[in-house]
């Protein structure tokens, strides 16, 4: 059976759409697990109450990581998938996903820890033809992955540890990632890898090209968006981007563009008199 | 713990076996667990943690646990909050809500909640598929604001769903 996690903050439209194609679409035995980040949208709510096997609720938003890291948790498993809100699967993409996952996990020169379908960044690629797109690319080994729609073994977080709750939006994903890229201590030559046998569609790149920015002030998933005008949010992400560069920078590609941003994000925050209350923090970074 | 071996079988009066599996998965193995109703559940339960059920009727007082009779006053449907008052555990790791018998019955907590710890315990309320179990989770989450589990407990015909009401899974 494949836990299905999914975290949300609002946007019942979104949600929606992303569970009916899941359960139109789910040729595989699976349980649904959905983690409310704190929605104030009680419609979404109550939604995923009555769509769950497992419904988690954070009373406050605690972001993408925690969601992330509750829901791996609380999964019956052996597989998880986990799934931003915002994607949208095609026909017998779960069959395919773990098939995919359990030839990838026993070739003899690698071992897959993460396999992650390919996105299609806008809708007009989002033509379900796998045939084409494994014409197109290879099962491509990457790095890090982006968390929008991944499957791996609930037993890797007893290797690698959990999704990192202090680590805000994305990042936790490329933190997770790379420990399985960089790790010494699993089996294998461990690799994260995407498969273009199954594609889905992931409104979240649609939104951050068209600008589109939402109005919520702890948005789960599209937090980013959000930082200039969210002291909070800010803080987060700050925290995070000097959290990844500790951990990381020695093995990313270009640390210096994360070290910018921390320079960027620092200045602004200082520089801000409404955030008064939360400059102490950073005033060593910059 | 319970002296006698009793064949155990889940069924619609029973604990479900995931209220079961979750029990074990967030209680630590020398865990206090103080129960509202008891049956055959507690027996089960008892193998593992040390558990006091409140219950209101002596036929269900078999199952092997440290028993706390309360029958409900005249005139109330739920136990005498001063028979429980003062025997209850002074620090319990985890608080089931599985009675009294009769869902509309065990709505008496609300009026009680002060008994009870609730701020620091994993508080599990069986049956939530029913809307009394359900108002109870709700306003418990509301008074504590701490973050919650609903699960699913399907088995054979039975389909039941419980809540959990904890800080960290």
């Amino acid at each position: 059976m494949v836990s299905i996690n999914i975290p949300f903050f609002n946007h019942l439209a979104f949600l929606k759409r992303c569970i009916e194609n899941i359960e139109k679409y789910s040729n595989y035995p699976y349980e649904l697990v959905l983690i409310d980040d704190g929605s104030s949208d009680q419609a979404s709510s109550e939604y995923a109450k009555a769509k769950a096997d497992i419904y988690i609720r954070h009373e406050l938003n605690e972001g993408i990581a925690k969601s992330r890291a509750d829901g791996v948790m609380a999964s019956s498993g052996p597989y998880i998938c986990a799934m931003d809100c915002d994607v949208i699967v095609m026909p017998n993409w779960l069959s395919v996903l773990v098939k995919e996952f359990d030839r990838l996990k026993v070739i003899e020169e690698f071992r897959v820890y993460i396999l992650g379908s390919m996105l299609a960044t806008n809708v007009d690629q989002f033509i379900y033809n796998p045939e084409w797109y494994s014409k197109q690319y290879g099962v491509v080994d990457v790095p890090q992955i982006s968390t929008s729609c991944i499957i791996f073994e609930k037993t890797l977080v007893g290797l690698i540890g959990n999704f990192d709750p202090l680590l805000y939006n994305n990042l936790s994903d490329l933190d997770f990632s790379r420990r399985v890229t960089t790790s010494k201590i699993i089996a294998g030559n461990p690799k994260v890898a995407v498969t273009p046998k199954v594609i889905s569609y992931h409104h979240g790149f649609a939104d951050s090209k068209t600008g589109v920015v939402y109005n919520d002030p702890n948005e789960s998933t599209r937090a980013v968006d959000l930082l200039t005008s969210n002291p909070i949010s800010h803080q987060r992400y700050l925290r995070s981007l000097v959290l990844i560069y500790e951990r990381w920078g020695h093995v990313i590609a270009n640390p210096e563009r994360i070290a910018l941003e921390i320079i960027k994000l620092s200045k602004i925050f200082l520089e801000s008199d409404k955030w008064e209350f939360l400059k102490i923090d950073f005033k060593g970074v910059v | 713990m319970c002296d006698f071996e009793m064949p155990f079988s889940f069924n619609e009066w029973t604990i479900g076996p995931k209220l079961y599996s979750w029990i074990l998965k967030l209680i630590p193995g020398d865990g206090v667990i103080l129960e509202l109703g008891s049956g055959e559940g507690s027996g089960l339960l008892s193998k593992h943690f040390k558990v006091f059920s409140v219950e209101n009727f002596k036929e269900y007082m078999i199952y092997g646990t440290n028993y706390i009779y309360a029958p409900c006053p005249e005139g109330s449907n739920w136990y005498d909050p001063q028979l429980i008052k003062d025997r209850i555990p002074d620090k319990y790791d985890c608080l089931l809500i599985d009675g009294p018998r009769g869902g509309e019955n065990r709505l008496g907590i609300l009026d009680n909640l002060s008994l009870f710890n609730l701020d620091d315990p994993v508080v599990f309320v069986d049956d939530i598929n029913r809307d009394h179990e359900l108002r109870i989770f709700n306003e418990i989450i509301g008074k504590t604001r701490r973050n919650s589990i609903i699960i699913k407990d399907e088995y054979g015909e039975i389909k039941k769903k419980f809540g959990i009401i904890c800080d960290t899974i």
